[in-house]
């Protein structure tokens, strides 16, 4: 075909450098006989030529840009901020950080505190209170003594709560009228 | 063409010819402050043209120049001149964190009314008519445009031959393929830009070149 001697298919490959010298001398010689590969040759040089002229400028950063990146850069590489979070600022999860620590700080103080607060008040002995010099009145209860009551309180009743308590009674018992047990619906027992 | 060896960046000497590079990378291994300076101001602004010629994002392209400085200042020690030139191997690093940061987000489309506003500084136009100068701006819009829609593969292709010079060899070394590979994507590359150029794009570089 009359195509196949034109040389249009070497001209990308010429402009960019990219064929053998046999191949180049063949287009430079062709281009010199046919019009129409010699004004296809000239397209792509103009291209090519533009292409390269143009480049170069092509995304060219201002001076603030490029100050503000040495910037950035100067922070993550200077040999004094080696050592130190990115940008400077400390990390942002400190603050954080340490409430949650006080919290947990807080925590594991005061939960002890009441948690051994509320054990002693059950598990603290009465104070053995003088045995009141009335005839006592029996009267059995299973029931716990009244934190509330003031433990100034004396009297038979006094005495009876107190002697309900298990292992808390160094007062002496009502031998026929409270047994331990007796709270406790232990068979065999008032 | 041009001898694409003897092609002379906008934006300073290039490392292959800087005798004092040895002794600048040795201050700063010892720690000097303006020895880092001189390196970043010497390269940032080409490491920071072939970030954004491949990503388009000026936002990217400043993440991206930081990341490749950080990295080779923390690696400084680790350049071997024998392997290669210093710029090779910060292009190198630099391409790299292109394509991590291309696989981190999907590219938005980029109006052209953004490519505008990079700040390009145009060369002095040899005609001084203002219809020329008009005429210019029609067809470095519409190459901008036209580079636009090449792939992030063929734009670092482009970046690297026509914004930075480099020989088919240096590419290949960069890119990290074989020679023959980076010169067909120069020419796939060129084949597309002539196609997205639209015909009175075309015509009008003609006729600018005729006159």
């Amino acid at each position: 075909m009359m195509r196949d001697r034109h040389v249009t298919h070497l001209l990308t490959r010429y402009v960019s450098d990219q064929l053998r010298p046999a191949q180049r001398a063949a287009v430079i010689n062709h281009v010199r006989t046919c019009p129409a590969c010699r004004a296809a040759l000239a397209r792509e040089e103009r291209l090519a030529a533009d292409v390269q002229r143009e480049l170069p400028y092509f995304g060219q950063a201002g001076a603030g840009q490029l100050a503000h990146v040495w910037a950035g850069v100067w922070q993550e590489v200077g040999p004094s901020r080696a050592s130190t979070p990115r940008r400077g600022h400390p990390p942002t999860w400190l603050p954080g950080l340490s409430v949650v620590l006080a919290m947990l700080v807080v925590v594991a103080i005061a939960v002890p505190l009441l948690v051994g607060s509320g054990v002693r008040a059950e598990a603290a002995p009465l104070q053995p209170r003088p045995i009141s010099t009335a005839s006592p009145t029996p009267g059995v209860t299973d029931d716990p003594p009244d934190r509330r009551a003031p433990l100034a309180a004396s009297g038979p009743q006094a005495t009876i709560a107190f002697a309900v308590q298990v292992g808390a009674s160094p007062a002496p018992m009502p031998e026929a009228t409270v047994s331990p047990e007796a709270g406790l619906g232990v068979p065999g027992t008032n | 063409m041009n001898d694409m060896n003897t092609h002379s960046s906008p934006n300073g000497p290039r490392a292959a010819n800087d005798p004092d590079l040895p002794e600048t990378i040795e201050r700063c291994l010892r720690g000097e402050q303006a020895a880092f300076a001189a390196l970043y101001d010497r390269y940032a602004p080409s490491l920071y043209r072939l970030a954004y010629s491949v990503l388009l994002v000026e936002q990217d392209a400043e993440d991206v120049l930081q990341e490749s400085m950080v990295y080779a200042f923390r690696n400084l020690d680790r350049y071997d001149p024998q392997r290669g030139a210093f710029r090779t191997w910060l292009y190198t690093i630099t391409l790299s964190r292109c394509r991590n940061a291309r696989r981190r987000k999907w590219l938005p489309t980029v109006a052209l009314s953004s490519l505008l506003n990079i700040g390009i500084e145009p060369p002095a136009p040899v005609d001084d008519l203002p219809e020329t100068r008009a005429a210019w701006q029609d067809v470095r819009e519409s190459l901008a445009q036209a580079l636009h829609t090449l792939s992030p593969r063929l734009r670092e292709a482009v970046a690297l031959r026509y914004g930075h010079g480099l020989t088919y060899r240096e590419m290949a070394e960069i890119i990290g393929c074989p020679q023959k590979t980076a010169e067909s994507r120069i020419r796939l590359a060129h084949e597309q830009l002539r196609q997205a150029m639209s015909a009175a794009d075309r015509a009008a570089l003609e006729e600018l070149w005729n006159t």
